[in-house]
């Protein structure tokens, strides 16, 4: 009896296991496909971009969300290469030495602590300070992210990217760029 | 009601929230089943503890630039965890004051070491990170995950596979023993175990907030029920729908996650000493 009791616990673990890897490994197809067809369909923003044709609208997340999007984002790229992304987020310019800066859309987790960034290249290609929003400034940038390479490393960024200064959370009244 | 679903529905989709649930549900189930045990054996603490030896773990791994730091966490975890529980009563320093010393000496080395030796930019991130767990579950990389289930799974079938051992070395070690139990091997097993559900759980919580996956279900449990297979049960049960209630108020509401979940136990606690006292009553 003892030993039936045993076998068929051990039986429901099994099952319970057997249906997270089923879960696990749908989740990995799922990454490619339901991203593009749900954020096509779904356009609640108030913001006046044309974000019909964003593949992966991060601009209604909440802080929790889209921190751990970005963060998504830079561990699993490789799935989201080639998509047209639009976040919200705050202007970083880091400089990389020399004339290297990197634009960065910024966000932070809701306790503050961390920052996860996005980096993204203007339409123009510009690298000129000059032509980006200035540090600090909450932006709305929508771009195609694409992979390149620093030496043997690889790294991420939103080229072909439009970005508008946001006065308040909603609005983009003034635009940069 | 409706937009809250509404919204969870949205967010669902994502695969890091599916992951974050699959891997929330294990680390809950685990750490209540061996919660009981702790308790019982007026280790409650322990936890906190033991997260502290792992964050200091983590941070040797960092100095030392461990492309993979899970297996030297889990080591260095299991060999204090092994030293703690397994410890003979014959020892100067006793229970508390032993976990007081490993626990705040580790917490003091491994911020040490982080801020010496760190090679990230963003220390403190790391360190608030492990602490406070705030996002964590939802940060995971599909390895990890892989190998929470893994670990999970195996903690799980170990207390199913001893758990009329783990019942008598609980309640009377040395009655145990007389009846020919191999309790130190049994102890060893339970600290091994011990170990592995902290590091996981430092990914759900974080390290400070570890104690409250391991309490808060089996005291609230005891509050109702009077069988160790009650309260055993009912704490897994506890454990499990108060994660997956944390973790979907802090995902919509955008609230830290480990805080969230200690929250929904706090309140949960409430509600099952109340119906304690009703049923005495």
């Amino acid at each position: 009896m003892k030993n039936k009791k045993i076998i068929c616990l051990s039986m429901n673990v099994l099952f319970v296991v057997m249906l997270s890897f089923v879960a696990l490994a749908s989740n990995a197809q799922r990454v490619n496909n339901s991203n593009a067809s749900r954020t096509k369909t779904t356009n609640n923003s108030s913001t006046n971009s044309a974000s019909s044709d964003v593949d992966l609208d991060l601009v209604k997340l909440n802080q929790t969300m889209l921190y751990s999007q970005l963060v998504n984002i830079a561990e699993n790229y490789e799935s989201y290469l080639g998509k047209k992304i639009r976040l919200a987020g705050n202007m970083n310019v880091v400089n990389g030495g020399g004339a290297n800066n990197y634009f960065i859309v910024e966000c932070s987790d809701v306790t503050a602590c961390c920052n996860q960034g996005l980096e993204f290249i203007l339409k123009n290609g510009s690298t000129k300070i000059e032509d980006y929003p200035d540090t600090g400034d909450r932006v709305l940038v929508s771009g195609t992210l694409e992979k390149y390479y620093e030496g043997s490393n690889p790294y991420i960024h939103l080229v072909n990217s439009e970005c508008k200064v946001l006065k308040e959370a909603e609005t983009n009244k003034d635009t940069k760029k | 009601m409706t937009s809250f679903l509404e919204t969870f529905k949205m967010y669902w989709e994502f695969p890091f929230v599916q992951n974050a649930f699959i891997v929330g549900t294990f680390i809950a189930l685990c750490s209540s089943l061996f919660g009981v045990t702790l308790v019982l054996r007026r280790y409650s603490f322990i936890g906190d503890g033991l997260s502290h030896v792992a964050f200091g773990a983590m941070a040797i791994a960092m100095a030392l630039s461990l492309t993979n730091n899970l297996p030297f966490i889990l080591l260095v975890t299991v060999v204090c965890a092994v030293l703690l529980l397994g410890s003979s009563k014959q020892t100067k320093i006793k229970g508390d004051a032993q976990l007081a010393l490993i626990s705040v000496g580790a917490l003091a080395m491994g911020y040490l070491i982080i801020n010496r030796f760190s090679t990230s930019t963003n220390i403190s991130a790391d360190v608030c990170t492990t602490l406070f767990g705030s996002t964590s579950i939802l940060t995971l990389k599909t390895k990890d995950v892989y190998i929470s289930v893994i670990l999970s799974v195996i903690v799980i079938i170990a207390f199913i596979f001893f758990y009329n051992k783990i019942f008598a070395i609980t309640f009377d070690e040395n009655f145990a023993i007389s009846n020919g139990v191999n309790a130190g091997l049994y102890n060893f097993i339970i600290s091994v175990i011990i170990a592995i559900i902290i590091v996981l759980s430092m990914n759900l919580v974080g390290s400070l907030l570890i104690s409250a996956l391991i309490i808060f279900p089996a005291l609230s449990s005891m509050r109702v029920f009077k069988t160790f297979k009650m309260v055993t049960l009912s704490s897994a049960i506890y454990s499990v729908v108060c994660s997956l209630i944390g973790l979907s108020i802090a995902i919509v509401a955008g609230t830290p996650v480990g805080s969230t979940i200690v929250f929904i136990d706090i309140i949960m606690f409430i509600l099952f000493s109340l119906f304690g006292c009703i049923i005495k009553a």
